[in-house]
């Protein structure tokens, strides 16, 4: 080999070195976990959700689940978001409740990133940033991490062939990566990979803790006419949801119920409605990030929902005016606020419709000031 | 069984990756070279566990 022909071949190596260094520290960067403002003084306890399957401790998904405990005996609820981790307003729902909510009584947990792993990483050639920022009203900023909705591979790795799950979901083919989708295994295996471990530590806490019932936040493409601001429940959740949709709608909430399906094997309102004594709900908002005719995936698009490809569809009729679809898009206030709305309703139904079990939150914003003033005006400065 | 086959295919790309990184030292062609090039990177990437 000659010898310029070998100082070129290094040449080639070096500038492999150089990019996977600029790369992998971004990729490194993305797996660093969000710092969440934890100074609510009405937190009474932090448990893990390997508290309920050991086999997660050590583990990217090993996260916290936050306690406020009213001290007076009543219903217990999980509020929760992350489980898709590109479905913003669920997650910073879950935020909002942490940082304000007070329970005077029962027993109320909240999650955040149920799915840890998803945010760890964004989905390839997809062009989708990694992260969103708020400039506080008073100062300062927070960062959140934004995901995809499968666990990264780097922690759960290699895909099977086949699976057969839990949830009597089969799994082959093409959708194959669903058994790093944590709305796709639910209830779970103590031992299995590491997304079905996680399914499993919810439905162990749900039923260690007798769960009364659980808010599970997602968002939808646009173009998913039958579940954007839908709240899907067990059929045995029916006149809780029923009930708690009927009052968002007084108030001008144009929200809708949807039973689950018989056959919607793993998802959460099926697989831990089905196998735990919870009440499982799920609600959808409309997220134009997602879908096929998302524009391009930038930060303003996250956050102020504005999509002319999406409009233009609406325009157009193709959506049959299922819900309304602006100029002013869908802003992350706004989805977060019917986040907020929702479930805080679910809680008041909850508490009116089981008076044996009273369950009572305040201390939760405004959602009309929420709308208004943006999420910079709610959220809490960190340190 | 899951933690073994992670370990495996594991080892699997990271012995791709050094026989790409090899063939990219004894390449003669400098556009083969580069073309290793771009593909040894996803590969060090998984083997590392970063990406």
């Amino acid at each position: 080999m000659k010898n310029n022909q070998l100082i070129r071949n290094v040449g080639v190596l070096l500038a492999v070195a150089l990019l996977c260094a600029i790369a992998g520290s971004q990729f490194l960067a993305q797996q660093k976990d969000d710092v969440y403002y934890t100074g609510n003084p009405n937190i009474t306890g932090v448990i893990k959700l390997s508290d309920y399957n050991p086999n997660l401790k050590g583990t990217v998904n090993d996260v916290d689940i936050y306690v406020f405990d009213s001290g007076v005996p009543g219903g217990k609820a999980l509020i929760y978001g992350g489980t898709h981790t590109n479905e913003v307003a669920s997650m910073l729902n879950a935020v909002v409740y942490l940082e304000n909510v007070k329970c005077e009584a029962g027993t109320l947990y909240v999650m955040v990133h149920a799915n840890n792993s998803g945010y760890s990483h964004t989905q390839p050639l997809r062009g989708q940033i990694g992260k969103m920022t708020f400039d506080l009203a008073g100062g300062g900023v927070r960062e959140f991490r934004v995901g995809t909705r499968l666990s990264n591979p780097v922690h759960q790795w290699p895909d099977p062939n086949y699976h057969l799950n839990t949830s009597k979901r089969e799994l082959k083919h093409d959708e194959i990566a669903e058994i790093r989708n944590l709305n796709r295994n639910h209830p779970g295996v103590a031992d299995g990979y590491l997304t079905e471990a996680t399914c499993y530590a919810i439905y162990n806490f749900i039923n260690t803790e007798n769960i009364d019932f659980i808010f599970d936040g997602h968002e939808a493409g646009a173009e998913s006419t039958k579940l954007v601001n839908y709240l899907v429940v067990h059929e045995n959740a029916m006149p809780l949801g029923s009930s708690a949709v009927m009052n968002c709608v007084i108030n001008n909430l144009p929200l809708k119920m949807e039973i689950s399906g018989q056959t919607s094997y793993g998802l959460s309102h099926r697989g831990l409605g089905d196998n735990t004594k919870a009440l499982c709900t799920l609600f959808e908002t409309c997220n134009p990030v997602m879908g096929g005719y998302h524009d391009k995936i930038t930060e303003e698009l996250f956050k102020d929902g504005v999509s002319p490809n999406y409009l233009a569809m609406h325009q157009a009729g193709l959506f049959g005016g299922a819900y309304e679809f602006t100029e002013e898009g869908w802003p992350i206030e706004k989805r977060t606020a019917y986040h907020m709305s929702i479930s805080k309703e679910i809680i008041n139904c909850f508490n009116e419709m089981y008076p044996d079990k009273p369950l009572k939150v305040s201390g939760l914003p405004d959602a009309n000031e929420m709308i208004e003033k943006g999420l910079e005006a709610i959220l809490k400065p960190l340190g | 069984m899951i933690t073994a086959l992670y370990v495996i295919y594991r080892i699997i790309v990271a012995v791709l990756a050094l026989v790409v990184v090899w063939d990219i030292v004894r390449e003669k062609s400098f556009a083969q070279a580069v073309n290793l090039g771009i593909v040894s990177i996803p590969l060090i990437l998984r083997a590392l566990m970063i990406k």
